[in-house]
Order: C-alpha cells, then sequence, then structure tokens
C-alpha cells in the first residue's frame, strides 16, 4: 500500500518517461518514504562516520605497512618475477573489478566505495591477517606439534582471521555509507570486492613465496605456474566468493539497522559461519590433490552463487514492486516503471524520451530508482518476502 | 509490577543502533584477532628442545626421506618451522635455517647454490655465499657448503640434493659475529642422510 501523496503538478500520462517522484521533503508523507540516504547525516550520524573514516584509514595503513615490511625483500631480489605476477594480477584485478561491480543488479555500486572495499582488501585485511594467522600458526604448532600443525594449522586460522578481518571492511563502509550499502545485495557485491583485493595481494604473496621453495631457479616459471593455479583453476571459489557470503550477512544487519529480529540474525550468523566454514573446508586436508582443490573450490563458488542468485531475485523483485507502485501513483505504464529496474530497461526508457530531455529524464530515473532501493533495502517495512 | 515493567520495556519499540555499535564490534574484533593471538602465542615457549640422539624426518618425497640426527641441546622453534619445508632450530648462540626445496627437474647443484644466493638475500640484502667447496655427510651425501657474510652476521651455508634430485635440503646457520661457534651447525648437518622409502620414483 502507497502512503505517497498524488503529485498533481505530474499528469498523468501512460507513456510518461519518468516523471518526478518527489520535488520536496515536504511532499512526503510517511517517514518510510522518506528514504535517510538522501538526507545528510545529522551531527549524531557524523561522528561515528568520521571516526569510523579514520579506524578504516588507520588500518589500511597498517596493513600496507606490515605488506611491504613483509614482501620488499622478496619482490627487490626477484624483481622481474614480481612485475610479472603484479602485471597479470592486475590484468585479473582490472577484470574481476569489472564483472563483480556488474553484477550488481539494477545498478553498480559506488566507484568510490567499491575502491575502497577493493584497499580494504589489499591492505589493512591482508596485513592484519599475516599477523594474526602467522600467531595462530605458532599456536597450533607449538601446542599440536609440527605435522598437526602443517596439516590443520590452515583450516583452523584463516577461516576465523581472514573471514572475519575481510567482513570488518564491509562493516565499516557500512558505517561510513550507509547510502552506498543499503541491503545484502550490496553486501554482497561490497563483499566480493574486498575479497578480490584480498586475493590478489594474497596471490602475489604465493608467487614470491614459491620462488625459495623451488631453489630460486627459474622464477618466472615459477610465478606462471602459481598464478595458473590460483586464478585458473581456483580462482572462481576463491576469497571474492567467500567474502560475498559473509558480506551479504553484513547488508542484512545494515537492512535492520543493525538491530535484527531472529530470523534476520540468525540469518545473517548463518551465511558468516557459512563463509567461514566454505573456508574450513577449502583449507582442510580434505580430499587432496588438483582434482579435490578444483572440486573444493567449485563448492565455494556454487555457495557463493546460491546466496547471489536468492539477495538478487529478492532485491529485484522489491525494485520492481516499489517501482510498480511508484510508477502507478505518477501515471506511468506499470511496464516502463518496472522496466526502471535493469539498466537495459532505462535504456530503453531514455530512448523513447526526446533528445534535449534526455539529461532530466536521466536525472528522475536516478532518483526513482534510488527511492526505489531504498526501500527494497528496508526490511523493517512490511514487505512480503 | 516488576514484571510488567520488564513487558513493557521489552514491548517498547526500538530504534536503529548508530554506528557506534558496528564500529564498536569491528574494533574489538581486529583487537582479538591480531592482539589477542599474539598474547597467546607470547605466553607459549619459544622453542621446544629436541631429544639427544633424535632423527628427525624433515623431508620426503621422490622415493627418499631425508633425515637429521641431533645431539645434545638443540632446540626447535615451531612458529618459525612448517613441517616438510623448512625449519629453524637453536643451540646456544646459532640459529639453524633449514629449507626443503622442489627445484625444476634436472637442476644441477651449482643451479641450486646461485639459486640460494639470491633467496639468502630476501632476508638480508647484505647477505652473500662464498663459491661452493663439495662436501660429504658421514652417510656420504654429496652437497656443497660455503660460507655466509653479511653486514649483520656471519655464518656458513649448505645444500645437500637427494639422490635422484626430486628435493633438496638447503640450509643457513648463523652464530655470533666470530662464526666461531657454528661447528655445532656443520656436525649436525654432516649427519644428514636420505633413505629410500616405499613410494615414488
Amino acid at each position: 500500500m502507497s502512503h505517497a501523496r498524488p503529485e498533481p503538478e505530474i499528469p498523468s500520462r501512460k507513456d510518461a518517461y519518468v516523471p518526478s517522484p518527489r520535488d520536496s521533503e515536504q511532499d512526503r508523507e510517511g517517514a518510510e518514504r522518506s528514504p535517510a540516504p538522501r538526507e545528510g547525516p545529522t551531527r549524531p550520524q557524523r561522528l561515528p562516520r568520521l571516526v569510523t573514516a579514520v579506524v578504516f584509514g588507520l588500518l589500511c595503513l597498517a596493513g600496507f605497512a606490515i605488506m611491504v615490511n613483509g614482501l620488499l625483500g622478496a619482490a627487490l631480489v626477484f624483481f622481474g618475477e614480481a612485475v610479472l605476477s603484479a602485471l597479470i594480477l592486475t590484468v585479473v584485478g582490472v577484470i574481476g573489478f569489472w564483472v563483480l561491480r556488474r553484477i550488481r543488479p539494477v545498478r553498480p555500486p559506488s566507484t568510490t566505495y567499491s575502491l575502497l572495499a577493493l584497499l580494504w582488501g589489499m591492505t589493512a585485511a591482508v596485513g592484519l591477517a599475516l599477523i594474526a594467522n602467522g600467531n595462530l600458526m605458532t599456536i597450533w604448532n607449538t601446542l599440536g606439534g609440527l605435522p598437526f600443525g602443517e596439516a590443520w594449522g590452515a583450516a583452523l586460522s584463516a577461516p576465523v582471521n581472514e573471514e572475519l578481518l575481510k567482513v570488518t571492511g564491509v562493516v565499516l563502509i557500512a558505517v561510513m555509507a550507509p547510502h552506498v550499502l543499503r541491503g545484502p545485495v550490496d553486501g554482497f557485491v561490497i563483499g566480493a570486492l574486498v575479497g578480490l583485493g584480498f586475493q590478489l595481494v594474497e596471490d602475489f604473496t604465493y608467487t614470491m613465496n614459491v620462488i625459495p621453495m623451488v631453489g630460486g631457479i627459474d622464477g618466472p616459471a615459477s610465478v606462471l605456474q602459481t598464478l595458473l593455479v590460483r586464478v585458473g583453476l581456483t580462482g572462481l571459489g576463491s576469497h571474492w566468493a567467500m567474502t560475498a557470503v559473509a558480506g551479504t550477512a553484513v547488508g542484512l544487519m545494515v537492512a535492520a539497522s543493525w538491530r535484527p529480529g531472529r530470523r534476520h540474525g540468525l540469518r545473517a550468523a548463518l551465511l558468516l559461519l557459512v563463509a567461514m566454514g566454505v573456508h574450513w573446508f577449502f583449507d582442510s586436508p580434505i580430499i587432496e590433490g588438483i582434482v579435490g582443490t578444483v572440486l573444493k573450490s567449485l563448492l565455494v563458488f556454487l555457495v557463493a552463487m546460491i546466496v547471489y542468485f536468492v539477495v538478487r531475485h529478492t532485491h529485484r523483485s522489491r525494485v520492481r514492486r516499489v517501482l510498480a507502485e511508484e510508477g502507478e501513483e505518477l501515471g506511468m505504464r506499470r511496464s516502463a516503471a518496472m522496466a526502471l529496474a535493469n539498466r537495459h530497461g532505462r535504456r530503453g526508457e531514455l530512448r523513447r524520451a526526446a533528445y534535449p530531455e534526455r539529461p532530466a529524464v536521466a536525472r528522475r530515473q536516478e532518483r526513482l530508482v534510488d527511492f526505489a532501493e531504498d526501500r527494497a533495502s528496508e526490511y523493517r517495512v512490511p514487505f512480503r518476502e | 509490577m516488576v514484571e510488567e515493567s520488564g513487558t513493557l520495556r521489552h514491548a517498547r519499540p526500538r530504534g536503529p543502533r548508530s554506528g557506534w555499535f558496528p564500529l564498536g564490534i569491528s574494533v574489538a574484533a581486529v583487537a582479538i584477532l591480531v592482539g589477542g593471538w599474539t598474547a597467546v602465542s607470547a605466553a607459549l615457549p619459544d622453542s621446544k628442545p629436541v631429544s639427544s640422539g633424535h632423527s628427525m624426518v624433515i623431508a620426503t618425497g621422490s622415493g627418499h626421506e631425508a633425515k637429521l640426527s641431533f645431539d645434545d641441546g638443540w632446540e626447535l622453534y615451531p612458529g618459525s618451522s612448517s613441517a616438510g619445508q623448512q625449519y629453524r632450530f637453536g643451540k646456544g648462540a646459532v640459529r639453524l635455517h633449514v629449507t626443503v626445496v622442489t627445484p625444476p627437474e634436472g637442476s644441477s647443484e651449482t643451479e641450486l647454490w646461485e639459486g640460494m644466493r639470491e633467496v639468502a638475500r630476501v632476508g638480508d640484502s647484505s647477505a652473500s655465499l662464498t663459491d661452493p667447496r663439495p662436501v660429504t655427510a658421514e652417510s656420504g651425501a654429496k652437497g656443497l657448503t660455503g660460507t655466509l657474510h653479511s653486514n649483520k652476521e656471519i655464518g656458513t651455508a649448505a645444500l645437500f640434493p637427494s639422490p635422484n634430485g626430486g628435493f633438496a635440503v638447503e640450509s643457513i646457520a648463523v652464530g655470533e659475529e666470530s662464526g666461531g661457534d657454528l661447528a655445532d651447525a656443520e656436525k649436525l648437518l654432516q649427519s644428514i642422510r636420505f633413505d629410500r622409502t616405499g613410494g615414488g620414483a
């Protein structure tokens, strides 16, 4: 049911492109129709955002310093190999970044915060995980002995440390930019970008670490073989997929304003545990060898895809429903309003407008879709799921 | 009355949590994962004594296993060790790093030594290895040895390829500045032996 007041200044037109949904805050009725992100943050909201931004920046700097300290020696000695690895991973990163932003339904996420997500994964998450994993591995090796540490150390360290440190970045971005991370679908994409950043730097460290393991001989071949395995064989189901699942949990929490009911709380906890669980399985000595590694990777990918299609379907359905309601009030054809839920539909609607009107129509589309996405992310409003 | 108040309190709609809540959780998570594990790790002993006369398998592959036999006073540092890959041992002022490498097929001892020269510079850019000279272990295993020089320390390096070249054991031992106490490490490395195992080529 819609609570919006009719807008008499906008004529009812069945062929309307996108009339202005609302031009002033006063025109809105119910509070749920005034999406918070459109309003500037109040002073009590600004302070935690500012502090979060400072914490985010400091942790990224700390992580970067840790990584430089750990990798600089190897990168200088094996400079050619480091450049080769960095070049290949840059290409992988650019493609991954484009794909992961593109898979967000309705609209791509904010470029700035997408880059910040990548940055968190590449610096803070991976640097802090290096410290946390090193210490936890020492604990396993000391308490369980070296053979136990070798077999189970990674499985008992990385899922806890890495998943929590990666997802922390998603949480911090959600606090810094509530308008960017509004629900599960945003959590999935921002989480995937954090995981991608983590994966890229981890792959780089693996290529540098493998050179001493082959005796420092034929470094370029070692780099290429390592990347072939880590990108070609297991890249599909790696950190991006795990953190996407964990990020979805953050999205659920955000959508409930960090105060989820039992149902959403359980779902969020389950998603985080699933991310950690598949990471554990991937690192465990169960089903070893190339075939086993590929199967584990496919399982991680499958889990991420299940989560993706569920949140994508839910988000698109909600956005379409809101657009249909809004369109009805604004006198738009239902199909024209619902078409705005995807990029192709918006382009199509835009092409129908006279050329000089297109910038204004595009702005109105943007506002209407923004509003629809705001409402679609509100898990507290009585939406049917 | 108390129950009624409690019921009313729970029935009161609660607003959204401020950003402080997730920020606090995030900072706590980072502090626990980084600081907590560091504290637990620091509370555990750094090293574990290796029994005198103990023969430790340090590498297995390609149908052979490499073993080192320890005499009195050696300690293993689990935090810097990984089974089958790398080990850090210590005895008095001597620190011995043993690394198991899997070189490309057909790599010669000389190529392995040249690779080792490069790897030695990763941790310390001033480190350099002298030209190698042949060495034979007590078991008859043949390898190369040389001296390590750096701005910080002096040491000795050695490598022993497995009989079929499937893997090699490389070591660098460093001691006090004079380098006079490296005899224990050289003695330990002299104890290396390669035994056949069931599988492999």
